[in-house]
């Protein structure tokens, strides 16, 4: 990840990282060895679809098609293929991103100045 | 780091999500009426399938009302797919009945949205809802006074005919003085 001062980690794990730019106002995940700029709603659109995957019929069902998830958020300049520790890791990153950024709505909300 | 998020849109996930469901419940609502007026009219209720035609109209509203709300908002809102609606009734007195058992329904939905929205802090939705909550009343108030005819008119002989004439007559005044 190149250095860039509009860029901040939001989370992190061992399976990749998500990203702000405050610049585009955009965020960048990186997973599964690609980096994918996303606006604010497709995030939040990945992140509904990876929520809606039933992760126990894929893990039950003996279909050579449950092997892999194919996630293409609509309007997005990206395309996941996935097994089903991918899609768990996939949705850590995501859900995790999305409390740090939910804490960061509220953080703001208390530090920005107001009447009452 | 900006707050992406909220400038993005002003409601929660949760929110938005119980707003989208209203949005499909008033459709579904609409739908329904819909098929009340056709079976009204393929049994003869001339009167009654208007009725129920107008309703339909209305709840078509307040799904658009409520669309309109979640895209002012930033939000994203939903077109709804909807399931099949009933075809047939039972009686003529059951179709009243289904359809007060329905604005119940709504109210009930309304209510929960309102206390989602009280405990979530997120009092301009609270204040979007107010209109709705005050359109219930009317809503609930002509369907029940419609399922009273039943019992006012009766049944029997010309009963269902007169109860019929008299549907549309039924209207909800906003007042406390005579």
């Amino acid at each position: 990840m190149q250095s860039n001062s509009n860029l901040k980690e939001i989370y992190k794990t061992g399976a990749g990282a998500i990203y702000q730019c405050d610049r585009q106002n955009r965020f960048l995940l990186e997973f599964a060895g690609s980096l994918t700029v996303l606006k604010v709603d497709a995030f939040i659109r990945l992140k509904q679809i990876i929520e809606k995957i039933d992760l126990v019929e894929m893990a039950n069902s003996t279909d050579r098609s449950s092997d892999v998830e194919i996630i293409y958020p609509v309007g997005c300049d990206c395309i996941y293929v996935l097994t089903l520790p991918e899609v768990l890791s996939l949705s850590e990153l995501l859900s995790g991103a999305m409390a740090m950024l939910t804490l960061n709505s509220m953080l703001h909300e208390c530090l920005t100045p107001t009447v009452a | 780091m900006k707050d992406l998020l909220r400038l993005k849109t002003s409601l929660t996930e949760e929110i938005e999500r119980v707003l989208n469901e209203q949005i499909k419940m008033e459709a579904e609502a609409s739908a329904m009426y819909l098929s009340m007026s056709s079976w009204c009219d393929r049994n003869g209720y001339d009167y009654s399938a208007g009725y129920f035609k107008k309703q339909s109209d209305e709840e078509r509203e307040h799904m658009l009302r409520l669309f309109k709300f979640v895209s002012d908002m930033g939000g994203r809102a939903i077109s709804p797919s909807i399931s099949a609606s009933q075809i047939e009734y039972e009686t003529f007195k059951s179709v009243f009945e289904q359809a007060l058992q329905q604005e119940i329904a709504v109210t009930q939905s309304f209510n929960r949205i309102a206390d989602k929205c009280m405990k979530a802090k997120d009092y301009v939705t609270f204040t979007f809802l107010q209109w709705f909550l005050k359109e219930q009343i009317e809503e609930e108030y002509v369907a029940r006074r419609a399922v009273e005819l039943f019992e006012v008119i009766g049944e029997e002989g010309t009963g269902l005919y007169e109860i019929d004439k008299r549907i549309p007559k039924i209207s909800y005044e906003d007042t406390y003085e005579d």
